[in-house]
């Protein structure tokens, strides 16, 4: 099983790459729509990315703040689906 | 349509006025290349290139009568009725020339006059017994006007380029308004992109004495005139109906033959309509067709144009066109695009031109007066899931919202969309609120600003910021009329009717007439009940639904499609940027300039060579727009084409007594 840090780096790794920003350039507690790193396109980039990196599978009941409203949240919704 | 310029300086010498006002009006010969024109007084001179369209014979700029001398760019489509109330009051013409008519208005009434004109206007007024300098713009900022300072004068200009040929002077960027810019699509109140430039506001009026500050009155602001409210729909309905057509009529007015732009899409095409039934005659159509069938219109266009019977004329546009165009749009736009639709614009003046038309009727800004942006419906939205944040029925809508973009009409991608969009609840009353979008998106510009610079967005400041322009009605306003102030006061101003409006229609000395704009329309729509505008999300709901039966339904009940052109897709090829890409976005430009980001730059180009061009969104699109014209506007501010007017076309050379040059 992947550990948190291995997951939140490949997950800021991923952002940096496809949104152009550094990580030193955003909060990994605050929302990336808010912080004006993703629009709705990056979301969808995003959860696709999840999906494909760590198997699991997104359902639209997933899709709430909860899991998606930072990043620190992915990271924890990874690891229990994971788990 | 023509190009003005003026100068107000204050020291003895004035051997330079002649020479200076006649070089900056050559800088705008493409506006009116008809003729042209100079007042040289003993501190002050005006300069005038004219496109001649009302009263060819005596209509020559700049004009004297009453103490005052005129540099005037624009129509003021009421002149026949304002004369025959001044001509009531004892006042003799001499002319029939609607400028006229500007200056003895202004002379009986004074600054009041301006209130009293229906039209599209900038201003340059010398008043000669007071010593002072009149500037005015129309109410929605049609035709432009700029300001600049320098060593010690004043200048003024329709547009910044004509600045470049004063002695040292240079434009560069601010960059914390050009951050700005890239935030809104416009600077905020009378800034500009430029250090040391600024713009007059719509519906403003500006007194220059001496080196100071200028003395500014508002004679207009959306709203500031309250309606009885109709008493039904069908009656507002009806209104709506004469309301254009009496637009439609006045606009009509010309000594020269006018043409009509025809997209395809409803506003167009009502205004073809009743252009037809005004005119009762045939008239010239024109609108742009694209290679790329994402973009292209044509279908639409022909079914309108067989249904109204107009000469048609249609320019093809291609990725090479609008590489091949692009730096000339700039150099005419004179600031950073975040899309290449102007390029269109630009290329279908110059069709009506070569089909020796001067004047068309365009239909701009139906989308702001009647509720047709997406703005609109996602405000709407947001504000009717914001009363329940818990609900799962009413983020639903987010699947109505736009059926035309695959992501979100994708099932398995709702889930996500409303991910997207309830990040916007919290931030929903706040003042911008149908900005909110736009801005968050835009927020991304800043990563690829030079990090020296130290822009940083805070949204409190850009709120203080447009909140100070705000009228005192704001407040007691519905959020939907509230967002169509913030939409007319940003992107109408500053880009669909400069950028993608005026600069591109006068690159070819084309005017642009836009009956939606006819201020009597649009403040009668603006206290129309909501429902009226967006019924549902029903967008423009009163137009369908006013000229139904009168257009065919499938120009009615299509679906919107939102005027645009390739942008990426025509500048990245199979992963290469073509030529112009790399010079302008190259490692050393990007030095030479300072204002972006060099690691950025590559890092973003670097993207594409992996991924094709069609698989880009909004931002990605924007961002090379904005970063390639941003350096291209900078190149042609540093390399000023400087242009010579030719002595024939030379008209008018008035001079103040003692002051013969």
């Amino acid at each position: 099983m992947l550990m948190e840090k291995e997951i939140q780096d490949k997950l800021v790794a991923f952002i940096c790459e496809s949104f152009m920003v550094e990580p030193d350039e955003f909060n990994l507690e605050e929302s990336l729509v808010d912080q004006g790193v993703i629009d709705s396109i990056g979301l969808v980039e995003i959860s696709a990315f999840i999906e494909e990196t760590f198997g699991i599978k997104v359902a639209e009941t997933d899709m709430t703040r909860h899991n998606f409203g930072s990043v620190k949240k992915m990271v924890a919704f990874i690891v229990s689906k994971n788990g | 349509m023509c190009g003005i310029s003026g100068i107000l300086r204050f020291d003895p010498d004035s051997s330079e006025l002649r020479p200076t006002v006649t070089a900056m009006t050559a800088m705008l010969a493409h506006r009116g290349p008809d003729e042209w024109g100079v007042y040289i007084g003993k501190n002050v001179a005006l300069g005038h290139a004219r496109l001649s369209i009302v009263d060819l014979k005596m209509g020559h700029q700049p004009m004297a009568a009453d103490g005052l001398v005129i540099s005037y760019n624009g129509e003021v489509y009421n002149y026949i009725e304002l004369r025959e109330e001044l001509e009531q009051h004892g006042i003799v013409f001499t002319t029939r020339s609607d400028t006229e008519v500007v200056i003895r208005a202004y002379r009986f009434w004074g600054k009041d006059a301006f209130s009293r004109f229906n039209g599209q206007f900038a201003i340059i007024l010398w008043d000669q017994n007071n010593r002072q300098m009149i500037l005015a713009r129309d109410r929605y900022g049609v035709r432009p006007l700029f300001v600049t300072r320098w060593r010690g004068a004043w200048y003024f200009a329709s547009e910044m380029k004509a600045f470049d040929v004063l002695p040292g002077f240079r434009r560069t960027y601010n960059i914390q308004h050009l951050f700005e810019h890239g935030l809104l699509w416009n600077t905020v109140g009378s800034d500009t992109v430029y250090n040391n430039i600024r713009t007059v506001q719509p519906g403003t009026v500006e007194t220059y004495r001496d080196g100071g500050p200028p003395a500014a009155y508002r004679f207009y602001s959306l709203g500031c005139m309250p309606q009885t409210p109709p008493a039904s729909f069908e009656e507002a309905r009806d209104e709506l109906r004469e309301m254009l057509r009496d637009a439609v009529r006045l606009r009509l007015r010309s000594d020269v033959p006018v043409g009509m732009y025809l997209s395809g899409g409803i506003d167009s095409s009502v205004l073809a309509l009743l252009t037809s039934q005004v005119m009762g005659e045939r008239f010239k159509s024109f609108s742009v067709t694209f290679g790329d069938s994402d973009f292209d219109e044509s279908v639409y266009q022909k079914e309108m144009v067989s249904f109204i019977g107009s000469e048609h004329h249609a320019a093809h546009i291609s990725y090479d066109t609008i590489c091949d165009n692009f730096l000339q749009v700039v150099r005419h736009a004179e600031r950073p695009l975040f899309r290449t639709a102007p390029v269109p614009l630009y290329l279908l003046s110059r069709l009506v031109r070569d089909n020796n038309i001067k004047v068309v009727i365009t239909g701009e800004a139906s989308d702001e007066i009647l509720f047709g942006y997406d703005s609109y419906k996602e405000l709407k939205l947001l504000r009717f899931w914001a009363k329940a944040p818990q609900s799962s029925v009413r983020p639903l809508l987010i699947k109505r919202l736009y059926p035309h973009l695959r992501h979100y009409a994708d099932a398995k991608a709702y889930g996500l969309m409303k991910l997207y969009y309830e990040d916007f609840l919290d931030t929903i009353t706040n003042p911008l609120a149908g900005l909110n979008i736009r801005i968050r998106n835009n927020t991304v510009l800043a990563a690829a600003l030079n990090k020296d610079h130290l822009v940083k967005y805070n949204q409190d400041d850009l709120i203080d910021k447009i909140t100070a322009s705000f009228p005192s009605d704001y407040d007691r306003w519905t959020p939907l009329q509230q967002n169509q102030f913030l939409e007319m006061a940003t992107l109408l101003d500053g880009y669909l009717l400069s950028s993608q409006g005026d600069r591109m229609s006068l690159g070819h000395g084309i005017e642009g007439r836009f009956p939606y704009l006819d201020y009597r329309l649009v403040e009668r729509a603006f206290y129309w009940p909501d429902s009226y505008k967006l019924n549902g999300f029903s967008q423009k709901h009163i137009l369908r639904s006013a000229f139904r039966g009168l257009i065919p339904n499938s120009i009615i009940d299509r679906p919107k499609l939102p005027y645009q052109a390739p942008d990426l897709r025509a500048f990245i090829r199979d992963g290469r940027p073509v030529p112009l890409v790399e010079e302008y976005l190259s490692p050393e430009r990007i030095r030479h300039y300072g204002v972006f980001d060099e690691r950025f730059v590559a890092r973003f180009l670097n993207r594409f060579t992996q991924r094709s061009a069609h698989q880009v969104g909004y931002r990605d699109n924007m961002m090379l727009i904005f970063l390639l014209s941003a350096q291209i506007a900078l190149h042609c501010a540093a390399n000023p084409q400087r242009k010579s007017l030719d002595e024939k076309l030379l008209l008018v050379d008035l001079n103040e007594p003692d002051a013969r040059h």
